[in-house]
């Protein structure tokens, strides 16, 4: 399931991976250009530093930067360690497992069962788009959005 | 037209790739096995020096063929031989399990062997071209590394290989060992069970034995609980974690360490280079402990050798081994210390494992690669570069379309590629895609 953790994270992953090579962006303004409150996505930030996905530098002209290319971080990994395991219910992970409070007998939930099957289909979707990718395909929406409207 | 397909050595990754496409081949394919020893299937690992030397896998985990896990287990209850999937073999056995799979298609031709070294691949319109030590030039359609692992010539280091060192006469010779993994504790359970009463000197770094196996049922892991792609650091403490919070609730570490080998390529593929640099600098030595463990009949006998003090372990950095009329000075520097010192003993046994410089390989066709820029060391030495579906890569980075590899020599590519349970989902994969062209 997708919190409110791993959304803003993955749009703070694409604000940096706008960046010209070399500079860094302050979290406030990654906060306002992406309508996220600030201490939020600090908290977010310095998860995504211990995960290794960002460097963080502090004083002027610091801020935030990926540690590595944008191509080379795909969509899964970050929201793994954000969000916890890939899976549509809490049950559906053998890892971070938290039963439902009204399950009888979970080995036998056909429901759990099939999501089991499901998240390994999120894997293969997620593991494979990269966060540069995510940025092109926002790009590109937005710009026929705009053609079409000049075409209007 | 025939597909003629060249595999470069016939050990156990050539062998398990010959026989994935004899199985899966109906005719129009051929394969040539080319291999300077006499037998086939006697790489390092099937090519014991002593015939009681056991696998470190159980039975069960052993078939030549992925789609076809039980395949081993019932070739030995056909070959009258005592075996449960979950005990421990001989390496010999399995020799020999790899020379009856070929056996079919040697018969009846679609796999022919020849005896001859490679010294020279070279990649052409229609597929590569090998150079053979006999004079001779082989035409294929694809070629196929099965080098296993590059080894450095002779021993510039002083000390004499342990796979291929007879074991010594005298039982009284003082016998040192650098290294304390999987191959030291082969010679040792050898010279025990032969009645060696001569001391034996283990030398490592950390001084860390191989885990003994213990019964184990492996966390069912998916790939979507594993936080693939993130730092060292935190996939250790996740790892850790997990461990902690497996065993509070009774389960054994082995479970975790056993959940995660399914995944150990993808997770490598994700892992950032840094990472990688960190992972081989600090806690390669402890994983592969965990992970490489010992059956636990070699454990038992591990565990009085050191008790009675015939087997020391020392803990210490190797340095130099000198050889002279009374025997060979073993230098090391002990652990928390400036200063080097010296051990004598008769024999000194170079155990440290299977990676080695890239560079300094002694196999003639891997350097010949290397030198002509169709070959590349990977940027951490763990090999040759290859892409994700094998094919070898080129000095600039671009991968030959009918030169790729199997097995250890592609460890750069994927570092879990060691073990028979790896190298034959990659034989099956790499047969299917040699016999579409």
């Amino acid at each position: 399931m997708l919190s409110m953790k791993g959304k803003y994270g993955l749009k703070a992953m694409c604000h940096l991976a706008g960046l010209p090579a070399g500079s860094m962006a302050q979290s406030s303004e990654i906060a306002d250009a992406n309508a996220i409150s600030k201490k939020f996505l600090d908290t977010i930030l310095g998860d995504l530093r211990h995960a290794g996905f960002v460097h963080a530098r502090k004083g002027r002209g610091g801020g935030y930067c990926l540690t590595r290319p944008a191509e080379d971080i795909m969509v899964g990994h970050v929201l793994r360690v954000l969000d916890g395991p890939l899976a549509p219910i809490h049950c559906a992970s053998r890892t971070a497992y938290h039963r439902c409070s009204d399950c009888p007998d979970e080995n036998a939930c056909s429901v759990r069962l099939t999501m089991l099957e499901v998240r390994e289909a999120i894997a293969s979707v997620l593991d494979t788009k990269s966060v540069a990718e995510m940025r092109r395909m926002a790009e590109v929406e937005e710009r026929d959005a705009a053609a079409a409207l000049h075409a209007s | 037209m025939t597909r003629h397909i060249a595999i470069i050595g016939a050990g156990a990754s050539g062998t398990l790739l010959a026989a994935n496409i004899a199985r899966l081949a109906q005719a129009r394919v051929h394969v040539t096995l080319v291999e300077k020893r006499p037998a086939i299937g006697r790489g390092i690992a099937y090519a014991p020096i002593d015939p009681a030397h056991l696998l470190n896998t159980r039975v069960r985990n052993m078939s030549a063929f992925a789609d076809d896990p039980d395949h081993f287990l019932h070739w030995l209850k056909d070959t009258a031989i005592t075996a449960t999937p979950d005990c421990f073999v001989t390496r010999e056995c399995y020799g020999t399990y790899l020379n009856h799979i070929l056996a079919p298609a040697l018969a009846d031709g679609r796999v022919t062997r020849l005896q001859d070294d490679c010294l020279s691949v070279s990649p052409t319109d229609k597929g590569a071209t090998l150079e053979l030590e006999s004079g001779g030039t082989l035409i294929a359609s694809a070629a196929v590394l099965a080098t296993g692992h590059l080894l450095e010539a002779g021993s510039a280091s002083g000390l004499d290989s342990p796979w291929t060192t007879p074991l010594p006469s005298d039982d009284r010779a003082r016998i040192a060992f650098v290294g304390t993994g999987l191959t030291t504790l082969d010679w040792v359970a050898s010279l025990l069970q032969r009645g060696h009463k001569g001391p034996l000197i283990a030398l490592s770094r950390r001084g860390l034995l191989p885990q003994p196996h213990a019964a184990s049922t492996p966390l069912r892991l998916s790939l979507a609980d594993i936080p693939v792609g993130s730092s060292l650091l935190f996939l250790t403490r996740w790892f850790r974690s997990l461990v902690r919070s497996h065993t509070a609730r009774g389960g054994d570490w082995r479970d975790v360490v056993d959940g995660i080998r399914p995944h150990t390529q993808t997770l490598w593929r994700h892992l950032p280079q840094p990472s990688r640099r960190q992972f081989l600098r600090h806690l390669a030595t402890v994983w592969d402990s965990h992970r490489h463990r010992m059956p636990p009949s070699t454990a038992a006998l591990m565990a009085r050798a050191l008790e009675t003090g015939q087997l020391t372990l020392v803990r210490g950095a190797f340095q130099t081994a000198r050889r002279d009329e009374a025997g060979i000075a073993l230098g090391y520097r002990p652990r928390g210390s400036q200063r080097s010192t010296d051990i004598a003993v008769d024999l000194a046994l170079d155990c440290r494992g299977i990676r080695r410089r890239p560079q300094d390989t002694a196999t003639p066709y891997i350097r010949d690669l290397l030198h002509r820029g169709l070959a590349r060391v990977d940027s951490l030495d763990l090999g040759l570069c290859f892409d994700p579906e094998s094919r070898l890569c080129d000095a600039a980075g671009r991968p030959h379309r009918q030169i790729l590899g199997i097995g250890p020599v592609t460890r750069a590519a994927f570092w879990e590629i060691t073990a028979v349970p790896d190298i034959r989902e990659q034989a099956a994969r790499l047969a299917k895609t040699l016999l579409a062209g």
